[in-house]
């Protein structure tokens, strides 16, 4: 059975079919903490309450992953909550967050049905507005798949999907894998315009849903991991009462703004290769499209930039959350 | 009077690859008096951290791990 893996700054999500051909979908958190085994109480504690842990005994030291470590650096702040990915790529520097982020996907991953299952995987497109290393980060995906195998032994074969190809897969089969993507995570804003699937264009932008948490944190004085925590309550489409809330809509109204103007700028330069006789509808995706009335704010901007397209609708799925994964899983089952 | 004169930053590229070589002069000139006074701050050396890209290698362990949504 085909496997689709979305594998997030912020979240790592794995999607397959169940016997009724439904999607089914795993998730966690892309983040871990590192403490010290001081109190070997607490950390027995944390195991029997189900928190996910690694343990390195040598070195007394021990890793919380996933949601588990979110939560318990948003009630300890003294413990830095560890992103193994920034930006939407892996650190190189970060060597020891790589190990960590192996074991949390060879966990999700689980077992498999056959040998050699076909498995797409997201990856971005290098950023246009800072220096990423998105090859890089494709070497290690690639490193960390073919180091799987499951309880039985059986491995994966596995291949790279860009970001926001694999969401015009999901979300776009009834009008031909035809239109553009705007894949917003919590490291990049990944775009894409493709024709009947093909790529016309794809790249990142470098100021999503972590750079919304950044600048309005510094704006308000507060850490990221409680402005992130704040941010499910706004709504686009009320008055926001709260100064965190308030800096945070601003942020995310720069945010639009940008990815806006690159996807004005990229049908631009796409030129002849953009033309098609139907209108173009713009899917916009991903975590950071969950707030209430991001779409319709989003759908505003589109109308006023005035696109070189002729524009259908602006889309967001029920679930943004979750579309890469599924899209990576669509890709996967019509590989062979 | 006194002056600190500090040069404009100098990469240089040296056996051991590229550094930065910062050289500032303090001097100070009393005109009232026979001499001169000069001082010399401390060269700095910075080094850019260098960046491994190589991949490393993964084991297979693995945890309870995940929620199905």
């Amino acid at each position: 059975m085909p496997v689709g893996v979305d594998f997030g700054t912020m979240n790592l999500v794995v999607c397959r079919r169940d016997e009724s051909n439904n999607f089914v979908y795993t998730r966690e958190t892309n983040s871990f903490i590192e403490m010290e085994v001081g109190d070997r109480f607490v950390f027995n504690m944390m195991k029997k309450s189900g928190v996910p842990l690694i343990e390195r005994q040598e070195a007394g030291i021990a890793y919380a992953l996933g949601e588990s470590a979110m939560k318990i650096a948003y009630t300890m702040p003294n413990l830095e909550l560890k992103r193994p990915m920034k930006d939407g790529c892996l650190n190189p520097k970060e060597k020891n967050a790589q190990q960590i982020m192996s074991i949390m996907i060879h966990s999700l991953l689980g077992n498999l049905k056959n040998d050699g299952e076909t498995l797409y995987y997201s990856v971005p497109a290098n950023a246009i507005n800072q220096e990423t290393d998105a090859d890089y980060h494709g070497k290690v995906l690639d490193g960390i798949f073919k180091a799987f195998q499951d309880d039985a032994g059986f491995k994966v074969n596995a291949n790279p999907i860009n970001e926001g190809l694999a969401v015009i897969y999901s979300e776009l089969e009834n009008k031909n894998f035809t239109g553009i993507s705007a894949s917003c995570g919590a490291g990049q804003v990944n775009l894409c315009f493709a024709i009947f699937g093909a790529p016309v264009f794809q790249f990142s932008i470098v100021n999503s849903g972590d750079w919304i948490d950044r600048q309005a944190a510094r704006a308000v004085g507060e850490s990221e991991v409680f402005v992130n925590k704040e941010k499910e309550k706004l709504d686009f489409t009320v008055q926001q009462d709260s100064l965190v809330l308030r800096a945070l809509k601003t942020q995310y109204e720069i945010m639009m703004q940008r990815t806006v103007a690159e996807i004005k700028r990229g049908l631009e330069t796409a030129g002849n290769k953009a033309r098609t006789d139907k209108p173009i509808d713009i899917v916009v995706a991903g975590g950071t499209s969950l707030p209430n009335g991001f779409d319709k704010a989003f759908a505003d901007l589109v109308v006023k930039a005035d696109l070189p397209i002729q524009l259908g609708e602006v889309l967001r799925p029920q679930d943004p959350l979750y579309c890469v994964a599924r899209g990576a899983l669509v890709a996967a089952e019509n590989a062979n | 009077m006194a002056r600190f004169e500090k040069l404009p930053v100098v990469k240089t590229v040296t056996k051991d690859g590229e550094c930065v070589v910062t050289i500032s002069l303090d001097i100070n000139i009393n005109l009232n008096q026979n001499g001169i006074n000069i001082g010399v701050t401390t060269v700095e050396k910075q080094e850019e951290e260098k960046v491994d890209f190589v991949v490393p290698e993964f084991g297979n362990k693995k945890v309870a791990f995940g929620k199905k949504v």
